[in-house]
């Protein structure tokens, strides 16, 4: 019989080196965390331009020298899941930043957090009521006839409900990471919410609770999401810097506002369980959507490696929108990479900055 | 039987002599001198000599009972015992004599029969568990127990918490019960999903194992412990993709839901009922006012948009939007330049395309067309002209 190989040496030898870093870690962490930590996140300057009920809008103006020859503002409409700060999340890692450098004057709409009396509002309200409202504010306060929208997750479809309804208002259209067909098994979302009612949640509870949201997402991969996440902080956590993102994404990852109850209701019914959408069955305010009146060029950006928004749901887009100039682009990241993750950040921002430009 | 009558008898006779020796004696103690006087019971009188007078005849006379009602009282059983002794009295209460231990079997009988019933009961509940668990026997209980133990609590346990209640806190114990009930079953709920959950980490632990045996086997053990980590994250986010797929999965995902928000809602019950004592607002309260505050919002919102677009339309107003009170000032709506072109910025080629322009926009009376370079454009009219333009 075959004596078995184990490298018993080797892997002593490997315990005496984690154990000796894993000593140095015990000392060197616990005086990093109740160090001065800057954990602080939204740091890009704005201003409040805009406000109504419990929406602001926040404008980043370029500075001068950054022109490049895009002078129609950019619209960014976030998800009502968790808050827009994602996009300006590190200071070297701000998609905003980035926006900025590039000279392109970014609008951005701060969802708020939704109280019980936001329970009544439906997705019509959010697309047809605020973002109308908001979009024919910046139009108005630069004069202009149309704008250029981007929207991200659920803001995405938001963004695409609207360019269905109003394509006079919008110049181009950006949606990335956005669900447009839901009748995909890629993700677990996707499978679980076809069997979820959201009538009993949303008459219990009124708005769809933070909490119970933030245990679901965590659920969806707990092995990464609630063990080897914290691993990795143990690891690193003489780190400060290592230690600085980790808290700053822990706070993003956890601030997440409620949704409202009449605005999920639809959302599920009719995306999740329905796919309303992609088939231009789905009707927001008693009209109906119409992804063929999307006429104003399209750049659909989505990551490969999404496990909430997966390729599946996103890839769809092009072929049922009435533009022909519309264009898919997969990045090899995940549903939070495409905003934070540094090779990322290299192809995302000057991707849409150039298209942008072609089409100003 | 007829030694057992005489027996009854000679007990009658002896209890009538006892008793009435016992009359006796009390009646000489309690029988006051023929001349004496009865106690009065005291006028009344003023203040602290009223006191005093009730007191002394209280002690003079505490020893001393109200005399009638011993008399009357001893004269009562007197006459119950002469009839005691009477013949027939005898016979019918030594029937019932008779008849006492047959009583007490029966009612011993009946308790035996109760005690097994109970019993009973107990073993079936028992024996319905097992089932439930599917083991035959407790020595190896398997963790799907904890998995049916949903089922179990909806078919055996809850039917004693939905008992209707009655009385004046009917309604209370009710939400009261229901909100236990509810509270049991998401318990068992949770418990069930919990354990589901454990699944993988039991199963990931067994895999594991089997990964480094196999390792060993093909001499491919790696020399990093960190490697056995990683190896067994990713056997374990492997089980929980499999698992979250599962129809089971979603069955008892379903399931859990379900159980927290029936809870949710029964706890609201009763906390309503709490919150109604303190005479403070309930949610179903100010969802009310919230849903009228969101259709006022809503059709204000909607006539102001209305009265702006018909006011732009006709007088060309400059209005402003109706929105939320707030400590920065809202954006106004910047008044129109003073020449308009066309919606891409160009100017009107001809002035017939202006003309046309101006009566599709309906604004005839307030714009006049105005040569610009490279073409024509639209300017407002002052107030002077537009009266000129109007009355001719």
């Amino acid at each position: 019989m075959a004596v078995p190989k184990i490298p018993v040496d080797l892997f002593l030898e490997k315990m005496a080196e984690d154990s000796r870093r894993a000593q140095e870690i015990a000392r060197k962490g616990p005086m990093v965390m109740v160090d001065d930590l800057d954990t602080e996140i939204a740091t890009t300057p704005y201003d409040i331009v805009y406000r109504e009920d419990r929406i602001k809008v926040k404008h980043y103006k370029p500075p001068a020298s950054s022109r490049n020859g895009i002078r129609t503002p950019l619209l960014v409409v976030y998800a009502l899941i968790n808050r827009e700060t994602m996009l300006d999340l590190q200071p070297n890692r701000s998609v905003i930043k980035s926006f900025l450098k590039n000279g392109v004057e970014v609008y951005m709409i701060d969802w708020g957090y939704p109280t019980r009396k936001d329970k009544y509002l439906t997705i019509d309200d959010h697309v047809n009521g605020y973002i109308h409202r908001v979009v024919e504010f910046v139009r108005e306060r630069h004069q202009i006839d149309k704008i250029n929208f981007m929207g991200i997750c659920m803001g995405g479809t938001f963004a695409l409900i609207y360019s269905a309804q109003h394509p006079e208002k919008i110049k181009n259209l950006i949606t990335t990471v956005t669900p447009s067909n839901f009748d995909t098994e890629d993700g677990l979302l996707h499978i679980w919410l076809k069997y979820v009612n959201p009538d009993p949640i949303v008459d219990t509870y009124g708005n769809m609770p933070a909490s119970l949201m933030n245990y679901a997402f965590l659920l969806l991969n707990p092995a990464r999401l609630m063990l080897d996440k914290y691993v990795g902080l143990m690891e690193n956590m003489d780190n400060k810097e290592f230690v600085e993102n980790f808290i700053r994404m822990e706070r993003w990852i956890f601030d997440s506002p409620d949704v409202p109850g009449e605005t999920f209701r639809q959302f599920i019914r009719d995306c999740y369980q329905g796919n309303l959408l992609i088939q231009n069955r789905m009707v927001v305010g008693g009209k109906p959507v119409d992804l063929k009146n999307i006429q104003m060029p399209l750049l659909n950006i989505y990551a490969k490696f999404d496990h909430l928004v997966p390729p599946g749901a996103c890839n769809e887009l092009i072929r049922r929108v009435g533009t022909s100039d519309a264009e898919d682009l997969c990045l090899d990241t995940g549903h939070i990479g495409i905003y934070v993750s540094s090779k990322t950040q290299k192809e995302f921002v000057p991707k849409i900055v150039s298209w942008l430009q072609e089409r100003e | 039987m007829e030694s057992q009558e005489k027996q009854f008898e000679g007990m009658v006779s002896l209890m009538e002599q006892w008793m009435h020796q016992t009359t006796q004696a009390w009646q000489t103690m309690f029988q006051a001198p023929p001349d004496t006087p009865e106690p009065e019971s005291p006028k009344p009188k003023s203040g602290e000599e009223s006191k005093r007078a009730e007191s002394q005849w209280q002690t003079e006379n505490h020893w001393r009972p109200d005399r009638f009602q011993f008399d009357a009282a001893f004269k009562n059983w007197q006459s119950l015992f002469s009839s005691l002794s009477q013949p027939e009295t005898q016979a019918s209460i030594f029937s019932g004599m008779q008849t006492t231990p047959l009583m007490m079997t029966r009612v011993a009988d009946s308790s035996w029969k109760l005690y097994a019933d109970m019993q009973q009961m107990f073993v079936e509940q028992v024996r319905k568990v097992a089932e439930f668990s599917g083991v035959e026997d407790f020595s190896n209980l398997e963790m799907d127990f904890l998995g049916r133990g949903s089922e179990f609590y909806e078919k055996e346990i809850r039917k004693y918490f939905t008992m209707p209640q009655i009385g004046l806190g009917k309604f209370r114990q009710e939400k009261i019960n229901r909100m236990t009930d509810r509270f049991m079953a998401y318990q068992t709920a949770m418990t069930a999903f919990f354990s589901l959950l454990a699944q993988p980490l039991q199963e990931s632990a067994k895999r594991i194992q089997e990964q480094i045996a196999e390792w060993i086997e093909q001499g491919k053990m790696p020399g990093d412990p960190k490697a056995l980590y990683r190896q067994w994250i990713k056997i374990l986010e492997g089980l929980f993709m499999k698992l979250f797929k599962s129809e089971e999965f979603l069955k008892t995902l379903q399931n859990t839901l379900t159980s927290a928000l029936e809870f949710h809602a029964a706890r609201g019950e009763v906390f309503e009922e709490v919150l109604g004592y303190f005479s403070l607002p309930t949610n179903r309260e100010l969802d009310s006012v919230y849903q009228d505050l969101y259709t006022l919002k809503k059709d204000v919102k909607n006539m102001a948009h209305q009265a702006k677009s018909s006011a732009e339309q006709t007088v060309g107003k400059v209005t402003e939007k109706v929105t939320e009170k707030v400590t920065e000032p809202v954006a106004r709506i910047q008044p129109p330049t003073e020449i308009e072109l066309k919606k891409d910025g160009s100017p009107f080629k001809s002035k017939g395309s202006a003309r046309t322009t101006l009566q599709r926009r309906n604004l005839e009376g307030n714009y006049e067309i105005v040569k610009v370079k490279g073409g024509y454009g639209l300017r407002r009219r002052s107030s002077n002209s537009a009266s000129e333009a109007v009355h001719g």
